[in-house]
């Protein structure tokens, strides 16, 4: 048989097969029951009640027009706090190795988070960013820094024990897995993503 | 008269805290979604057992939908791969082979006499085809999608693709010659 013949069959067998099916009235409520019991249990890792409405208050905050008056000696402590954080950071980034990946670093000062060091090689990337379930996937919430070296991205985050999802975004487009983890199953979600395990040194 | 939000406000709602909106999405794709699960599937029990658990997935998820505006996409991807799943688990389950004995078994339907059972035996035909055949063909031929389109939902390139379409065709013309002497 030809091509077109059985061509011509697949358009009669598929005519055929394109009525519609009816969904079951319960569908929706089922469902959007089950979604709210998820998320309720907090299985849902973006849905956080109190952080959303935080950040909404945060917002208005932010955008409310007011006047800040700063005494000089406010000032002066504000910015020697500024400055230890900033010193702080650089200690925690350069105490780890130099390697692709995600690595615990060292301990928090919180006891039960690690701190958790993320290094991807990308030359010819303009800016990279970290995504994860840590921080809702938001590419613009964890942005690397240039290590050493014009190749090197790094950033350092806070992580309390558990197994996490995570990505790279090169240059705000391009959703990468870390090539040095194990990939996760869930590829169908359209974005490559990463599995890392954070371990709970209490239970070491 | 309410203006209908897009896929990407209403996804942006749903991620700001307005569950509801998530009925929307809903409501805009599952009709779809339930004629391909039911295709795939072959009724409409484990058909909607797959959209719950596809639909609760996408839920679940949502923050991962890299291109808000891409929604339907995304979501169908995560339908296809449901319907992939409980397809191969209950081929497990049941250890029944749906096999081209069951079909040329099949009583022979008169030529345009009954039109139920003759979509009876197609979908059966359908049925007896590899799995992977038989998402490729309804993709294209019932979905009536794009060879791009389908890449994307499944993640198979397009001319793996293309030669499973083309291999379903065959196959589903020689199930069904023997049927009804290909009076479809």
């Amino acid at each position: 048989m030809s091509e077109s013949e059985d061509l011509d069959l697949a358009e009669r067998v598929a005519e055929r097969l394109r009525a519609s099916e009816p969904v079951d009235p319960t569908f929706d409520t089922r469902l959007m029951s089950a979604a709210r019991t998820a998320a309720a249990r907090g299985e849902v890792a973006w849905y956080a009640p109190n952080d959303i409405a935080a950040r909404r208050n945060r917002r208005a905050w932010l955008t409310r027009p007011r006047q800040i008056g700063v005494s000089p000696l406010a000032g002066l402590a504000a910015a020697a706090v500024f400055a230890a954080i900033v010193v702080g950071t650089t200690l925690a980034v350069s105490r780890g190795r130099a390697t692709h990946g995600a690595s615990v670093v060292a301990a928090s000062n919180q006891p039960t988070t690690e701190v958790v060091r993320f290094v991807i090689v990308a030359p010819s990337a303009r800016g990279v960013s970290l995504v994860g379930d840590f921080n809702g996937w938001n590419p613009a919430a964890t942005p690397l820094a240039r290590g050493t070296g014009d190749s090197t991205w790094v950033v350092t985050v806070s992580l309390a024990p558990g197994k996490y999802q995570y990505a790279f975004v090169l240059d705000g487009q391009a959703w990468l897995a870390d090539p040095t983890a194990p990939i996760s199953v869930e590829d169908d979600l359209g974005t490559p993503s990463s599995l890392l395990t954070v371990a709970d040194r209490r239970r070491l | 008269m309410a203006i209908q939000r897009t896929d990407e406000r209403l996804v942006a709602d749903v991620l700001g805290g307005d569950l509801d909106a998530f009925t929307h999405l809903v409501q805009r794709y599952r009709d779809g979604h339930m004629r391909f699960a039911v295709r795939m599937l072959g009724n409409r029990l484990d058909a909607d057992e797959a959209l719950q658990s596809a639909w609760l997935r996408a839920f679940r998820h949502l923050d991962r939908c890299a291109d808000r505006s891409r929604f339907g996409a995304w979501v169908f991807a995560i339908v296809a791969n449901e319907c992939r799943t409980a397809a191969s688990r209950r081929a497990r389950r049941e250890r029944r082979l749906v096999d081209d004995t069951a079909v040329l078994d099949a009583e022979a339907v008169p030529d345009g006499s009954d039109q139920r059972a003759a979509r009876e035996e197609i979908e059966r035909a359908l049925d007896a085809l590899h799995p992977e055949q038989r998402e490729a063909f309804v993709l294209k031929h019932v979905e009536q999608m794009s060879y791009e389109e389908m890449a994307e939902v499944t993640g198979v390139g397009v001319s793996a693709l293309k030669m499973r379409v083309k291999r379903a065709c065959e196959r589903l013309r020689e199930l069904l010659e023997e049927v009804y002497d290909v009076r479809v």
